[in-house]
């Protein structure tokens, strides 16, 4: 039996694994998706080879490529970019590691307090979370993001227009700043460099701003694993957890099993109650099934899966809360040209960003133009110049929001160089009937799928106004940098930041798990990623928060089942860029 | 069945009942026009004979009729100085998306990588097979397509190997089912284009009234489960109309992400490129080709490196 099985090796798993292994306990990782081993050869930075949904090396599905995705059942228009295999979607995120708003906790009494989600808040404090921010900060570790043409045009249009620069982590006013980011400052040749040979280790260290973060980070050429550039965890908390016997004093190296994608939690009842024992798992590549028992069960394979998973293995939901409360950060594009080169196309995916308590963020983003074209179709508001879908929305930007096609599209893109595309991360309301289900119509080979439902159109009107107030503040900025031509996608929901559908909360009764992470229903079994956010944290990306959050529930696990004591506000952490880590990693080729 | 169904003209050939009875499906379809397309290849290569088809002759005429819809698909989103974008009234100087075989890269992705149900490829066709419903609209019958006797005999003996593959629940690619409903609906929005210069109606719309097939299928109106009459399950009925909606947008942004992207031009065995990707070329990423970074550091923002907590 292992002390402890974590389903999922995305943003949140691998953290409940470096810091239960840190701790000497058996570890078991289960992901379904592939193992992502050896990047540099598997991986490319090409965009249909890394993106294709259906069958790029970042997509939700099996790690034989070959084989079709999997599927999942769109109740509502929406795009799905949820990634399996190790690191799950870190492999494609930006490294954007923003606190929360401290607005979205319990206590908070600011002037703008009812600006929030207050319905939803989490159940503790701001404060109570801090020093887990901090130690993530140090492990990652978060830096700030280095400036390119990008940045710089972004800041000065900013202050063109008022804004003030935040010079803390806190947020506490609008304010611009450059990105907070778990991507490792460039170093040696890095950022000075385009010539391939000059820019592999040790020549080179840290992001060697390539733009490519959405097709997976393997920069610089030649780093030993844990030092590339982007801290997506498969390049930092994974390598921790498979080498904790080596740089932790009482560590035990966790284990990982890819390809093995859960169908059921088993529990059997202990005291009345429901209690978690183990899980079962089916090897995607040989179909056979395997199960193992647990002291403890740590749900993280993510928001779309873990409320499909809970309710195929038949655990108890006496409130129906399971898979209820999804947030997506309403995300919309806006996009300006520009008749000068903006360097959109260098350097990390964004590293700067506007915040707006109690309304949600943006950031400008680098993107290549298959990942423009094919965003900017995904828009709610039909075609212009054709149909609007009832939409069409007119603000700051020119003529109404939609898809430009034909020739107009042809002609945004003339110059991919000479474009700056702005993303709005709202702060949207948990509501109930935004949820996931597993099909009652639909199943695969691993069971009901996931069934999600997530209306854009008839979200609260808080969210609805605040996704406006930022898309027109977007439309402002790029203005004020000098665009000359903006167009507003209006997309449908794009589930990458999707939070809170297994979310925390003290009540039973709009929640699944409590304060400590664990179940409400079940014991011995707990929920640590983006699903157990409380709230939609008041806009900013959640990677950090749902990591500062596992390492708490790693603390309450140790001290529930294992009689441990909490360590975070005792020790300090070890970086994952630590010598120790490094050695631990090239000697075991990871 | 209505009346005023559209007749393919067959210089005497008779036709079977349930020819006649799928005839409206198969003009409307794209398929007439792909016999009429091919037929003188496959007599030429001996691949059919009266009464006898094989699977691989099904597959060509599918596929062509799916490729030169998602032609059309393509001129439409990012148009060139190519023929279909000349049909749509919209090209331009240059080359567009299908420089880039981008027809053939959604043929590839929705027929083999589309996760969704198998057999509701099977369903769809089925039911749309029978006949299609009042919402489709009529077609004149001054339309009809003139096929010869031996383009009939192949017309019916495919009909007939078609109706067979999808009863012994012979996996029909997504790509080409949905093809086929982009064409019908191109019939709905244009009757005339039943016959004209590309083998599939959608290809032969103008830029407008493609967009204007968009907007039917992306908006369900009339939802595909009224075009096909009712003739599917409870349970297909629960999640096409979703199904459909989510195809449209798949199917826009996938057209423009082939476009864009170096799919064409990358060798898939040595992850290298064999020429600078068209779209590549369109948008002026990476004049040079592929980089490990680039030289865009500029320092920190005033002058801040760090920050405290």
């Amino acid at each position: 039996m292992r002390d402890v099985i974590i389903i999922g090796a995305g943003g949140g798993g691998p953290v409940v694994a470096k810091e239960l292994a840190a701790q000497g306990l058996d570890v078991l990782m289960l992901e379904a998706g592939g193992r992502n081993a050896n990047p540099e050869q598997d991986w490319t930075h090409f965009e249909d080879d890394g993106n294709n949904p259906l069958s790029g090396a970042q997509r939700f599905g099996p790690s034989d490529r070959s084989k079709p995705a999997w599927y999942r059942q769109l109740t509502t228009p929406a795009m799905n970019m949820n990634m399996a295999g190790v690191g799950g979607t870190t492999q494609i995120y930006f490294g954007n590691s923003p606190r929360a708003m401290p607005g979205a906790f319990k206590g908070y009494n600011g002037e703008d307090a009812a600006d929030y989600d207050r319905n939803f808040e989490f159940p503790f404090s701001y404060e109570e979370l801090r020093p887990y921010y901090e130690w993530v900060e140090e492990t990652l570790p978060v830096q700030t993001a280095a400036m390119g043409k990008n940045e710089q045009l972004f800041y000065n249009a900013c202050e063109n227009i008022g804004m003030n620069c935040q010079t803390s982590r806190d947020i506490s006013r609008d304010a611009y700043r450059p990105q907070q980011n778990a991507v490792l400052q460039p170093g040696g040749n890095a950022g000075l460099s385009s010539t391939a040979s000059e820019l592999t280790y040790p020549n080179a260290t840290g992001c060697t701003m390539c733009g490519h973060c959405v097709q997976g980070c393997y920069e610089p050429l030649g780093a030993p694993r844990n030092l590339k550039a982007k801290r997506s965890t498969d390049n930092s908390y994974v390598p921790m957890a498979l080498t904790a016997d080596a740089w932790a004093t009482k560590g035990k190296a966790a284990s990982i099993i890819s390809d093995a994608f859960v169908t059921k939690i088993h529990t059997s009842n202990v005291n009345g109650k429901s209690t978690a024992t183990g899980v079962s798992w089916r090897n995607t590549l040989t179909g056979e099934v395997v199960s193992e028992n647990a002291k403890v069960v740590v749900m993280a394979a993510g928001c779309l899966e873990n409320p499909r998973l809970w309710q195929n293995s038949n655990l108890p939901n006496s409130h129906d809360w399971v898979g209820r409360g999804l947030t997506d950060h309403a995300f919309d594009l806006v996009c300006g040209q520009f008749p000068f080169d903006t360097g959109s196309t260098k350097g990390v995916g964004s590293s700067a960003r506007a915040d707006f308590p109690g309304k949600g963020c943006i950031e400008p983003t680098t993107i290549g133009p298959a990942f423009l074209a094919a965003n900017l179709n995904m828009s709610d508001s039909g075609m212009r110049g054709y149909y609007d879908n009832g939409r069409g929305v007119y603000g700051q930007w020119d003529g109404p929001s939609g898809r430009p096609v034909g020739k107009e599209l042809k002609s945004f893109l003339t110059d991919i160089n000479k474009i700056m595309t702005m993303l709005i991360i709202t702060d949207d309301d948990v509501e109930a009937d935004n949820r996931v289900l597993p099909s009652s119509l639909l199943n695969d080979d691993n069971g009901a799928v996931s069934e999600i439902t997530i209306n854009k159109r008839t979200r609260s009107a808080r969210t609805l106004a605040n996704r406006e107030f930022l898309a027109n503040k977007a439309a402002d900025i790029l203005r004020a940098a000098g665009a000359t031509n903006i167009v507003r996608a209006d997309i449908v929901p794009l589930l990458i930041h999707v939070q809170s559908s297994m979310r925390m909360g003290d009540d039973p009764t709009n929640s699944v798990i409590n304060a400590n992470g664990e179940a409400h229903e079940v014991d011995a079994l707990y929920i640590a990623d983006n699903s157990a956010l409380s709230n939609a944290l008041g806009g900013p990306n959640p990677t950090l928060t749902t990591q500062a959050l596992a390492t708490r529930t790693s603390e309450k696990i140790m001290q529930k089942h294992f009689a441990g004591t909490p360590w975070v506000t005792s020790s300090s952490p070890l970086s994952s860029i630590d010598n120790l880590v490094t050695q631990a990693v090239m000697s075991r080729g990871l | 069945m209505k009346k005023n169904l559209p007749t393919i003209k067959t210089d005497g050939e008779e036709e079977s009942s349930h020819f006649k009875q799928r005839r409206d499906f198969l003009t409307r379809s794209g398929i007439v026009g792909a016999v009429a397309a091919i037929s003188p290849m496959l007599l030429a290569s001996n691949k059919t004979q009266a009464g006898w088809i094989s699977n691989s002759v099904i597959k060509q005429v599918l596929d062509a009729v799916t490729l030169d819809t998602f032609k059309g698909v393509t001129a439409f989103v990012m148009p060139g100085n190519d023929w279909h974008s000349i049909t749509q009234g919209e090209a331009t100087w240059g080359v567009g998306g299908l420089a880039a075989n981008t027809d053939q890269y959604l043929l590839e992705n929705l027929d083999n990588y589309l996760p969704w149900p198998k057999d509701i490829g099977n369903s769809i066709l089925s039911a749309l097979g029978g006949a299609l419903s009042e919402s489709a609209g009529s077609i004149p019958i001054s339309l009809a397509i003139l096929l010869k006797p031996v383009e009939v005999i192949i017309l019916n003996a495919l009909d007939k190997k078609l109706d067979a593959l999808i009863g012994d629940s012979e996996v029909i690619p997504l790509g080409h089912v949905f093809s086929l409903i982009l064409n019908i609906t191109a019939t709905i929005v244009n009757p005339l284009t039943i016959n004209g210069g590309h083998i599939s109606a959608f290809s032969r719309l103008t830029m407008s009234e493609k967009a204007q097939v968009f907007q039917r299928l992306e908006t369900g109106e009339p939802s595909i489960s009224d075009l096909i009459g009712g003739k599917l399950s409870a349970k297909e009925n629960a999640f096409l109309p979703d199904l459909m909606s989510t195809f449209i947008r798949s199917l826009l942004q996938l057209a423009t992400f082939g476009s864009m992207s170096e799919w064409h031009a990358l060798d898939k065995n040595t992850k290298a490129l064999n020429q600078i990707p068209i779209g590549w070329q369109l948008s002026n990423y990476l004049p040079n080709g592929p980089v490990e970074g680039h030289d865009d550091l500029l320092g920190y923002w005033q002058g801040r490196s760090e920050i405290d907590a």
